[in-house]
């Protein structure tokens, strides 16, 4: 039987009169990693500190590993590990990574020399290799490595359920995939199960569910692929133009074989196709049929950000998500 | 329409001043700042003019009469002598009373319950009597001996302007019109030649003024400046812990302060406390312990480091201006700097045992766990998350 790990039922927070959660409920099970995703002011946060214990729920039901969170708080302390966003609220800068992980063990009363061991290597398996970069000041470190640390810490009195708040805010590109497939790698090793906070869409695409909470509800969740594979098209295409007009893109929506087109740059576009044969060949075909020659066209994947940003253009909400989704 | 450069600039400044003051009525620390400091210290100086005076704010002197020679058969000299310091001593602010025993006096006096020995010794009768004589070519002056407490430079001024007025109503009195009537004033355990004349007035107070004001500067930003302190919060750490862990840490930082400055004073400057190394670290320790709990509830009850450093100051000025300008005594006594001082004074100057100077160390103490608890419970019920 499956095994609920993270539950929020019906949760409804206010603060100061002041709704901020209104009926909130979604869950991940046992070894999953569930994403809750919101553009500022939606919600997540508070999620986070609700399912910390942080902040009480005025009504609903808040579950983390098993443990009802708002009257046995205090379970929680040995089950959930956390990660916040802000590294500077997470870290003592002056200390070593192996220093603030020790120091951070020793609150789960986990003798120095076992709390070393486990530092060393949750470090190495988030890619600090050398004994210098363990041992060297966290203000010292990258952004990127210090975020690492940072889940070390979340990491290591063993918990059942890691919780991240924003694990990639703040990250250049490379660095922000590195940081996920790090912790899609830990799930699969420790079998942690996630609960990941972010305002980035991209970071669904790493994980087993996605809650998107809107002004304080839930307005949609569920199995990030399953989103995906409900869209008509099968396969997508980013083409560039020489030059692109909003009467260009109407003519290419209009095409038979394309269902969506989405902007990406000024002058390119990511065009949904339906299930054909030889679809690249077709497209270009119609392209210059309408007298739109691309300059290229290469293939791509249909993610879960190209949903959102589809639901959210029929939707015509621009509130849902900022502009830049 | 334009405008020139000056009146943009006018603009700016205007538009400048308004953010600042909105900021400052927003800011209740700024308006405490403010208001209650200049308060606090205005009303503290205008105190000595509208005072109630106390117990606490008289000069204690003690008078012993030695003299059983015979002098006129008119007067007593030496029983006139004590009722005109009796008559001038509420003007000077001094209690003066009769003491039969000198050496209970001296004990009276070294262990600061009071200010002053005054002791008309034999012969002072028959020494003015035999300059009423107007053949006398000569005055043969009569000595009072005065012992003074030069620990405390306030009373000293008392007793020295009770007995200048005395003396000098007393010759006007009886007509003597020369100095036929001499004091011999003995300061003890103040200034000496040997131990320095500065630092034995100024390590009482400079030294209760360094580790409050040192270790508070510090302590007032520990759990306020304590960011990631959140996390470990989130962990089966206890805020109570975190507070107690603390005030303990900082307590041997304290007593490395101490080493510093008892190691300058009798190394470089070659300073001896009149009592015993232990008590006076015991007594630093009772004062840094002070220092450090009202840091740490400064640094609870502040929102922001820069609250903090406000809070810091508005307290450090506060005890300051009791202990230099506040003329009252009931309301100094009750100041734990005074208390540091005391302290001290009993200990470095006076030499008391630990047992006689306890009193000033346990009000130091009792503020210290008031402030604790406090700061405890405003803790556990200030919402903090990460």
């Amino acid at each position: 039987m499956d095994e609920r790990f993270i539950e929020l039922n019906r949760v409804h927070v206010t603060i100061s009169g002041k709704t901020i959660l209104s009926d909130v409920s979604f869950y991940a099970e046992r070894g999953e990693i569930l994403a809750v995703i919101g553009g500022s002011g939606a919600g997540k946060t508070t999620c986070l500190r609700v399912m910390t214990g942080q902040i009480r729920p005025v009504r609903g039901e808040v579950r983390v590993a098993g443990i009802d969170v708002v009257r046995y708080r205090e379970r929680l302390e040995h089950v959930l590990g956390y990660v916040p966003q802000l590294d500077e609220t997470g870290l003592y800068y002056e200390f070593s990574a192996i220093r603030n992980a020790c120091l951070f063990a020793r609150m789960y009363g986990i003798p120095t020399k076992e709390a070393e061991r486990r530092a060393r290597e949750i470090l190495e398996f988030l890619g600090f290799r050398s004994e210098e970069l363990m041992k060297k000041p966290v203000g010292h470190l990258s952004g990127g490595e210090r975020k690492r640390v940072s889940i070390c810490i979340g990491l290591i009195h063993e918990p059942r359920v890691l919780l991240l708040d924003e694990p990639t805010t703040g990250l250049d590109a490379h660095l922000r995939v590195d940081v996920l497939n790090y912790l899609r790698n830990i799930n699969r090793q420790y079998g942690v199960t996630m609960g990941i906070v972010s305002h980035d869409l991209e970071t669904a695409e790493f994980c087993d569910r996605v809650a998107v909470l809107e002004k304080g509800h839930v307005a949609l969740f569920g199995n990030p692929r399953e989103f995906v594979r409900s869209i008509q098209a099968r396969y997508a295409f980013i083409a560039s133009f020489e030059k692109l007009t909003d009467n260009d893109i109407s003519r290419i929506k209009e095409l038979r074989v394309v269902t969506d087109v989405l902007p990406v740059g000024r002058k390119t576009l990511k065009i949904f196709v339906r299930k054909i044969e030889e679809p690249l060949n077709i497209l270009v075909d119609e392209l210059e049929k309408v007298g739109l020659t691309p300059l290229s066209v290469t293939s791509s994947d249909i993610t879960f950000t190209d949903y959102f940003r589809l639901i959210a253009m029929e939707k015509e909400e621009e509130s849902f998500f900022p502009r830049n989704y | 329409m334009s405008i020139n450069r000056l009146e943009g600039s006018v603009i700016r400044i205007a538009a400048l001043i308004r953010k600042e003051l909105e900021g400052i009525i927003k800011d209740r620390m700024a308006l405490i700042v403010l208001i209650l400091l200049p308060t606090i210290i205005t009303f503290s100086l205008g105190a000595y003019q509208f005072r109630v005076l106390t117990i606490a704010d008289y000069a204690k002197v003690a008078v012993i009469n030695q003299d059983t020679s015979i002098g006129d058969p008119d007067y007593n000299f030496a029983d006139e002598f004590f009722w005109e310091l009796v008559e001038k001593a509420n003007d000077s602010v001094c209690i003066v009373f009769p003491v039969n025993d000198e050496n209970i006096a001296n004990f009276l006096l070294w262990r600061g319950d009071i200010d002053a020995v005054v002791i008309i010794p034999f012969g002072f009768n028959s020494h003015l009597a035999s300059n009423r004589d107007p053949e006398a070519p000569i005055p043969v002056p009569a000595y009072i001996n005065v012992t003074l407490d030069g620990t405390d430079l306030e009373n000293q001024g008392k007793v020295i302007d009770c007995l200048t007025s005395a003396i000098s109503d007393f010759k006007i009195r009886f007509n003597f019109t020369k100095d036929e009537i001499i004091p011999a004033i003995t300061a003890v355990m103040g200034p000496t030649e040997e131990q320095g004349i500065d630092l034995r007035v100024t390590v009482p107070l400079i030294t209760p003024l360094l580790l409050i004001g040192g270790i508070m500067i510090l302590t007032s930003q520990c759990i306020v400046g304590d960011v990631p302190l959140r996390r470990l919060l989130l962990t089966p750490a206890s805020k109570s812990e975190a507070v107690l862990a603390k005030v303990l840490a900082y307590l041997i930082t304290a007593i490395i302060q101490m080493v510093i400055i008892i190691g300058i004073l009798s190394l470089v400057y070659h300073y001896q406390p009149s009592g015993s190394y232990i008590s006076l670290v015991l007594c630093l320790l009772c004062i840094s312990l002070f220092g450090i709990t009202l840091g740490v509830f400064i640094s609870i009850i502040s929102n922001s480091r820069l609250q903090a450093n406000q809070y810091f100051i508005f307290a450090f000025l506060t005890l300051v201006v009791i202990e230099l300008a506040v003329p009252v005594a009931d309301v100094k006594n009750a100041s734990p700097l005074h208390m540091a001082r005391e302290a001290i004074i009993n200990i470095a100057s006076r030499g008391l045992p630990l047992y006689y100077a306890m009193p000033p160390m346990i009000g130091l103490l009792i503020y210290s766990l008031a402030l604790l608890a406090i700061s405890l419970v405003i803790f556990s019920v200030k919402r903090s998350v990460v």
